[in-house]
């Protein structure tokens, strides 16, 4: 605790207020606030009638109470009090299902991670990780599908983007338990728990490109800046993600998929990864969000 | 036109209840920034709309001698978010569950901030199983002050007890706070000065 400063504390305010209210969050309130200012002022030619009572909170939002500390949890986890929040009803044009991840800086882009219960045709049924409703993930030719598959350190060089998993983070380096080779991870966002089985575990994780490959591990630049050092041994695991179709997406597994929000609360993906190292997180190609591709045209639909 | 302060607002708001919107318009975002710190922002989006109706409702127990709008409205907002404590409670929980400094992406933004979230990451799990350890009324002076950013003063007046109480309240909690965190560098931080 050598480096803390007033500033972080502020941060750690930021983190637990998480980000300010929408617009629409306002307006609703403002809405119901003037209809009960209408209602005592007598002024009754706008045929407005005061709000209701309030429903007893404990009703109303128990289980979003729970989506926004999972939200929180993902946010602590991921190190950043805006980039990410579950998403939450009402701050659309379309709902949400509580299990998708709002992306800061892509309007109506959206992530889902969680393990696949469907497939039919080009759509996937979805159970998020974080809760909620299942959601439908719709594909198109335009999606990026990839998934992992077995690979070694040694396809890891300069420039290659990782994700890795591992104990240690800084102390002085990160131990690598996994490493993913081919994620992007898109900048305002950032890993939530990973899915990996226990004994590839650790609690750390970096992404971003590799740097100064040596015998005994590299450095990831991660796109902040940061240099973290990272340690590989011969118990580390590698994969790496490869293009792959929707057909080489298994019922049962884990994937992460991102994309546009559309109409009920499904997501026209532009970008899907499949395996069981990733983490809940958002993994566009070129780790930018994309402009909303041509509307997808989903083989079939299920609900 | 809203004075931050809100004295005007104060005297027009009663003689007026159109005036009402303007302070909600005003203070919507502090209040909902502190009881989103306590409850998480999903139930901060109805406990701060619900903030606003009670105040309307009470508007005529608001006494601008005893201080201005803002901890007129925290004190209201620190009443609902009582009912709760046990999201509260869960929320920290949870919160503390998190492995500190388990990933190291920090937002995007410029550099500096990104850079105290680092630090934020490390802090904030311990930070929430301190709050969690605090009694509640500590923890409403402390929260008022460091997330409401009241002074002392408008604490005093946002939770109904007298200056004196606050300063001990917050000097206890404190000293638990700056204990869990381990740190003795804080010391213009809110949270343990």
């Amino acid at each position: 605790m050598d480096d803390l400063t007033p500033r972080d504390l502020q941060a750690v305010a930021d983190l637990l207020a998480g980000p300010p209210p929408g617009d629409d969050v306002m307006a609703r309130g403002r809405d119901q606030l003037t209809r009960l200012v209408r209602a005592e002022s007598g002024d009754t030619e706008s045929g407005d009638q005061a709000p209701a009572a309030p429903v007893p909170l404990r009703h109303r939002f128990s289980r979003r109470v729970l989506a926004g500390a999972v939200a929180a949890g993902l946010l602590l986890a991921g190190g950043a009090a805006y980039g990410v929040t579950a998403g939450l009803s009402g701050r659309t044009p379309h709902p949400v299902p509580a299990g998708l991840i709002a992306v800061k800086g892509c309007p109506r882009f959206y992530a889902v991670g969680g393990t696949v219960q469907k497939v039919t045709g080009a759509t996937l049924v979805i159970q998020p990780s974080l809760g909620g409703p299942r959601v439908t993930v719709i594909t198109s030719a335009q999606t990026s599908i990839r998934h992992t598959t077995a690979s070694t350190v040694s396809a890891i060089a300069d420039g290659t983007q990782v994700l890795v998993t591992g104990d240690g983070y800084g102390q002085p380096a990160l131990a690598a338990h996994w490493i993913v080779i081919g994620l992007q991870l898109i900048r305002g966002s950032q890993p939530g728990p990973h899915q990996a089985p226990p004994q590839h575990g650790g609690g750390n994780v970096a992404a971003g490109t590799v740097t100064g490959v040596h015998s005994g591990g590299f450095t990831v630049l991660t796109p902040y800046g940061q240099r973290v050092r990272v340690t590989t041994s011969s118990s580390t695991g590698v994969s790496a993600l490869t293009p792959a179709s929707v057909g080489d997406l298994p019922a049962g597994g884990f994937l992460d998929a991102a994309g546009y929000l559309g109409p009920h609360g499904t997501l026209r993906a532009e970008s899907i990864a499949q395996g069981s190292h990733l983490p809940i997180a958002v993994f566009p190609p070129g780790g930018r969000c994309p402009s909303p591709a041509a509307t997808a045209s989903p083989g079939s639909s299920t609900s | 036109m809203v004075s931050r302060g809100g004295r005007d607002t104060a005297a027009d708001f009663r003689r007026d209840p159109e005036q009402f919107v303007a302070l909600y318009d005003t203070w919507f975002a502090s209040v909902h920034r502190y009881v989103a710190a306590r409850l998480g922002a999903a139930a901060a989006d109805d406990l701060t709309a619900e903030t606003f109706l009670v105040a309307f409702r009470k508007r005529d127990t608001f006494d601008p001698a005893r201080g201005e709008v803002r901890p007129w409205l925290f004190g209201i907002a620190t009443n609902l978010v009582a009912r709760h404590r046990r999201d509260e409670a869960r929320r920290y929980a949870a919160l503390a569950r998190v492995p500190a400094g388990r990933l190291d992406e920090p937002d995007a933004g410029p550099e500096e901030r990104a850079v105290a979230r680092v630090g934020a990451q490390r802090l904030a799990g311990r930070l929430a199983a301190a709050l969690a350890e605090l009694a509640a009324g500590d923890r409403d002076a402390l929260l008022i002050v460091a997330v409401g950013q009241l002074s002392y003063a408008e604490a005093a007046i946002a939770l109904d007890i007298p200056a004196g109480t606050v300063a001990s309240r917050i000097s206890r909690a404190r000293a638990k706070v700056r204990e869990a965190l381990g740190d003795d560098d804080l010391e213009d931080a809110p949270w343990t000065t």
